[in-house]
């Protein structure tokens, strides 16, 4: 009896004096909600860490205010040769350890994203077991430190929710995509395509011109400018838009929203979106089209020689948001002419994009998954190098376009109007 | 290591003593019906008897009688005690020489004893003379020191000398005032009376009682009398006539108090043994359903009865229940409670081993089930052996109600034993070490909320779940009406205030209350009480070892409860080890789809009939 009961001391004891060491309180850790990475000035790199503020809330106010609720956020902005010097250096100052569990965004600024340093500066990250590998990436047109101070939230106090919904975004316009650490780092190892990044930019309303000539009858694709372009005045203060393309780990060109949309579909990634084309009969009018993708595209990858050719074709769907013109469209003898209108644009605008990127040659729309079919072994796949010969592929598109519903409307009739203004 | 574990093994596997089974088992063997009457001799003599005083005293008295030719009892009694005092040297010598010269015929020292008697006597039986019994009666039960027992003389017929024996209060007066004493005192009645067996003259004529006992041994006529039963000694008679009178004050049939049900019978057990056998009966009307009566107590000898079922129940399982109720070493067993503690395969699991409940419809349940119940005098509990780990979860309700509703029930009570059991524990892991796992916006108001408080976490549990301990514990002990507002006054000043004055999160409060609810779901005292204290263990698991150590934890529980058996039933039984089970575990199944009895019931009779027990 006494053996068994040192036995079963021994084991407490052990498990008492082994077990809680790297046990820490959750009000021991600032959580880390945003990293932003700079050129550093004083060192290489710049860092900037957001975190909740340590205040004490919840029901210990007689005030009624909400647990939870009226969060506020700090930030810290450290020069340091490296992420971990920098983790290092910010705990001389805060009194908490950092925490990365809870990391929601990583911001990159373009500056390191051009100068290629985003691999020298991604690898104690991704290795570092705290950081998930899901964290979502972004590329900052300027200063990212100024992204993530500028990063607030709105409409609400909880800046985690701002950064999921800001996110969850992408799949209801496709103007941006939701891409995460792995994406970017996992691909630029890829022998298969090349990375691409989220753009995201502070808008300071630049492109919001308060005074001058009124718009006119001309056109403008919906949702085609960079991030930080958008011509608005207040809302966040931030914006996500558009894409970044890189070769390895160096940023070499931009992806608008409108073509980030292109390459959803062509990806198969595309879930709907808003597009506003002209009328085919009454071009200084528009109609507006819900799209989602009707299925995968077909993607078809064959070699004359060396050279690659390529078709894709991709199958879209829709409703129609709204007819200006008054035409009626909605028979079936007329719905063709819509469709025809918008097959002939997404062709023309996919086009364009894939050229746009065969001039980077960065394969960003994944034709590398397709075309490694034809090789028998990997070796040969590596040393053909898809990635140096997208750029000489003969890529032809196609699009199907189907109008499945007209809303809640069957006939449209013209406005009519009265006397003269006939 | 392996070393390590079995010790620890050990440690929590109960092994009964070597000498204790085995000497039990022989023991038992030899006298299957407790009532040989063999083992009298031994029996008295534990009891200290003094042969040679009643006899004695008996002998005087017959002697006085002879030669005064009338009887003088009330007189006697002192008489005799008187000098009995002054002659304890002589009845030492009289042993003495008794032992000497054993053959020699021992009634020639009893001037008025006939030999028969004397040695009718010694033998535990009834004699046929009045006086020995009298004497023997007044012995056994220290008369007149103790004044509850009612030693009645009178004269049946005016002709034979006769007397009872009850205890007061413990019988019905009516009987005695009207059927009993009027008829046998009445000459009219033995007007036919000639010749032969006076009781049996008395039973077939004269007492109008629907039951009445003709009993030689005052092994078993001590006991009943004890019960309530009056007995009637008549002079020249070696029987006693034991006059079923029991009527003592007991409480009525009042709805069961601690297990409610919405749907089904209201009718719960009380503390009357006989009143509980009947409830069992009127819902299992079967003559196959046997009840038997074993005393239990070394001292306070308390009736239990086993109730099963012959056709159904494993005899085997039978056989061990009386096994272990005779073997029962225990002077004051008072009720089911502690019966259940004497009877459990380990005292030292957590878990209980035996299910008791206050409703007979659960009861009759068990007992087609091929269960064995326990009724235990004064107590409102019946308990049923053996049991697994799903018959503590299970209520009666689940069967009464559509099967949709019992399985949405029964998984409500799972879940529930979970929470119960892991909540604070899964909690404290959280916090403590797993923070990752927390949705951002959660971790960030839970970091808001805690921001004030000065305790680590394992204090702020700790402080949270005493507190709810006491609450629950005062709860149960303050007088009715202070309760409620007790457990008011609980919640609103621990919950309420402990959160304004910065001791806890209110987050915690939230993990306390439902863990508290959680508990509450469990309908068997015993495992909601044993989930009560794991709760702790795996407080202390999750806050040294964070998830691994919650894991390790339901590991080491889950390895004791395997190895757990109740009366030689695995305690997981149709899990661990698998058998044919019936489906009415967890999910039940609409009621024509279901076996009453799960095969590690090891019946008698199985539904379909094909599979003869072992052995048979």
């Amino acid at each position: 009896m006494k053996k068994i009961v040192a036995v079963v001391l021994l084991c407490i004891i052990l498990l008492m004096l082994a077990g809680c060491y790297d046990a820490r309180d959750i009000n021991d850790a600032a959580y880390i909600l945003l990293i932003g990475i700079d050129r550093g000035i004083s060192d290489k790199f710049r860092v900037t860490f957001k975190f909740p503020a340590f205040e004490a809330g919840g029901a210990q106010g007689e005030g009624g205010e909400s647990p939870g609720g009226g969060l506020n956020y700090k930030t810290l902005t450290i020069d340091a040769p490296s992420f971990s010097a920098a983790l290092e250096l910010a705990n001389t100052n805060i009194p908490r350890t950092l925490d990365f569990m809870h990391v929601q965004f990583i911001v990159i600024s373009e500056d390191i994203a051009k100068a290629g340093l985003i691999g020298e500066f991604l690898a104690p990250i991704v290795r570092n077991s705290s950081i998930r590998y899901s964290t979502r990436l972004l590329i900052a047109r300027e200063s990212a430190a100024e992204f993530v101070e500028l990063l607030e939230p709105f409409g609400g106090s909880d800046i985690t929710r701002m950064c999921e919904n800001l996110i969850n975004q992408a799949r209801e316009t496709g103007l941006f995509a939701d891409l995460t650490l792995y994406d970017l780092h996992d691909c630029m190892t890829s022998p298969y395509h090349q990375p691409i990044a989220v753009l995201a930019a502070v808008n300071k309303g630049g492109n919001f011109i308060e005074k001058g000539p009124k718009w006119d009858t001309k056109y403008n694709i919906p949702g085609d400018y960079y991030a930080g372009d958008v011509p608005r005045k207040k809302g966040s203060k931030v914006e996500l838009l558009g894409l970044a393309v890189f070769n390895g780990d160096r940023m070499v060109g931009k992806l608008t929203g409108h073509e980030s949309r292109l390459l959803a579909m062509a990806k198969g990634a595309f879930e709907k979106g808003t597009y506003t084309i002209p009328d085919p009969k009454r071009p200084e009018l528009n109609v507006d089209l819900e799209v989602r993708e009707a299925r995968r595209p077909d993607i078809k990858v064959w070699f004359e020689g060396e050279k690659p050719f390529v078709s894709l074709k991709i199958y879209l769907e829709g409703d129609i948001h709204s007819i200006q013109s008054g035409i009626h469209y909605e028979t079936p003898e007329m719905l063709p002419v819509i469709e025809r209108a918008f097959e002939r644009f997404i062709k023309r605008e996919l086009a364009k994009a894939i050229e746009k990127t065969q001039q980077l040659n960065c394969d960003v729309f994944h034709f590398g998954h397709t075309a490694v079919k034809k090789f028998e072994t990997i070796q040969e796949w590596e040393a053909y190098d898809w990635n140096s010969h997208y750029k000489d592929a003969e890529i032809y598109t196609e699009v199907d376009f189907k109008i499945r519903r007209t809303g809640t409307m069957i006939y449209s009739s013209r406005i009519k109007y009265s006397g003269e203004d006939k | 290591m392996p070393n390590i574990l079995r010790a620890v093994i050990d440690l929590f596997t109960y092994k009964p003593l070597q000498k204790f089974a085995t000497e039990e088992y022989l023991g038992e063997e030899s006298q299957p019906p407790k009532n040989g009457g063999g083992n009298d001799g031994q029996d008295n003599a534990s009891e200290g008897i003094d042969w040679q005083k009643i006899l004695k005293q008996a002998d005087d008295k017959q002697v006085q009688q002879n030669n005064q030719g009338n009887c003088r009892t009330a007189g006697a009694g002192g008489q005799a005690n008187g000098t009995v005092t002054g002659t304890v040297k002589p009845t030492v010598v009289i042993r003495r020489r008794n032992r000497q010269k054993k053959r020699a015929g021992q009634s020639s020292q009893w001037r008025g004893l006939e030999k028969r008697d004397v040695d009718l006597i010694k033998n535990g039986m009834v004699a046929s003379n009045i006086d020995v019994n009298m004497e023997y009666i007044r012995q056994r039960f220290s008369v007149p020191k103790n004044q509850d027992i009612v030693i009645r003389e009178f004269n049946v017929a005016k002709r034979l000398k006769a007397f009872l024996v009850f205890v007061d209060g413990m019988m019905d007066k009516t009987v005695i005032n009207q059927f009993v004493l009027p008829q046998l005192m009445d000459e009219g009645n033995f007007k036919e009376f000639s010749q032969g067996d006076v009781m049996d003259y008395i039973i077939r004529n004269v007492i109008s009682i629907y039951q009445v006992t003709r009993i030689k041994e005052y092994s078993r006529i001590i006991p009943q009398i004890l019960n309530g039963v009056t007995a009637l000694f008549v002079d020249g008679c070696s029987e006693a006539l034991l006059i079923e009178s029991r009527g003592f004050e007991k409480r009525n049939i009042e709805a069961p108090r601690t297990e409610n049900v919405i749907r089904g019978p209201q009718e719960g057990f009380t503390e009357n043994l006989r009143t509980n056998l009947s409830l069992l009966r009127k819902i299992i009307k079967s003559e196959n359903l046997i009840t038997e009566i074993l005393p239990v107590g070394n001292k306070n000898r308390i009736n239990c009865a086993l109730v099963y079922l012959d056709d159904t129940a494993d005899p085997e399982l039978v056989q061990e229940v009386k096994r272990r109720i005779r073997n029962i070493k225990y002077d004051f067993v008072e009720s089911s409670g502690m019966l259940e503690q004497l009877l459990e395969d380990n005292p030292f699991m957590l878990f209980p081993q035996v299910i008791s409940t206050e409703r007979p419809d659960r009861a009759a349940s068990f007992i087609m089930e091929g269960q064995v119940v326990i009724v235990c005098e004064g107590s409102p509990f019946v308990m049923a052996v053996p049991v697994t780990f799903f018959h503590l979860l299970h209520s009666s309700e689940d069967t009464m109600l559509r099967w949709q509703y019992g399985t949405f029930i029964r998984l409500t009570r799972f879940i529930g034993v979970l929470i119960a059991s892991l909540v604070p524990g899964l909690w404290m892991a959280l916090v403590q070490f797993h923070s990752e796992m927390i949705p951002t916006p959660l971790l960030l108001s839970i970091l808001k909320m805690r921001e004030a408080v000065p305790f680590p976490v394992v204090v702020e549990v700790l402080l949270m779940e005493i507190a709810f301990e006491l609450i629950r514990e005062g709860g149960i002990r303050v007088p009715g009406l202070i309760g409620q507002t007790l457990g008011i006054i609980g919640a609103l000043i621990l919950g309420q205030a402990a959160v304004a004055a910065g001791l806890v999160s209110p987050i915690l409060i939230i993990i306390v209350a439902i863990t508290g609810i959680g508990n509450f779901v469990i309908p068997n005292y015993s495992l909601a009480m044993a989930i009560r204290i794991v709760r702790f263990f795996f407080i202390f698991m999750g806050a040294v070892l964070g998830f691994y150590g919650i894991s390790v934890g339901l590991t080491i529980l889950l390895v004791l409860t395997c190895s757990m058996k109740s009366f030689g039933v695995p305690f997981l039984a149709p899990f661990t080890p698998k058998t044919r089970r019936s489906s009415d575990l967890i999910l039940r199944k609409p009621l024509y789809k279901e076996l009453v009895a799960g095969d590690y019931m090891d019946t008698v009779s199985r539904r379909s009939g094909l599979y003869p027990k072992r052995g048979e």
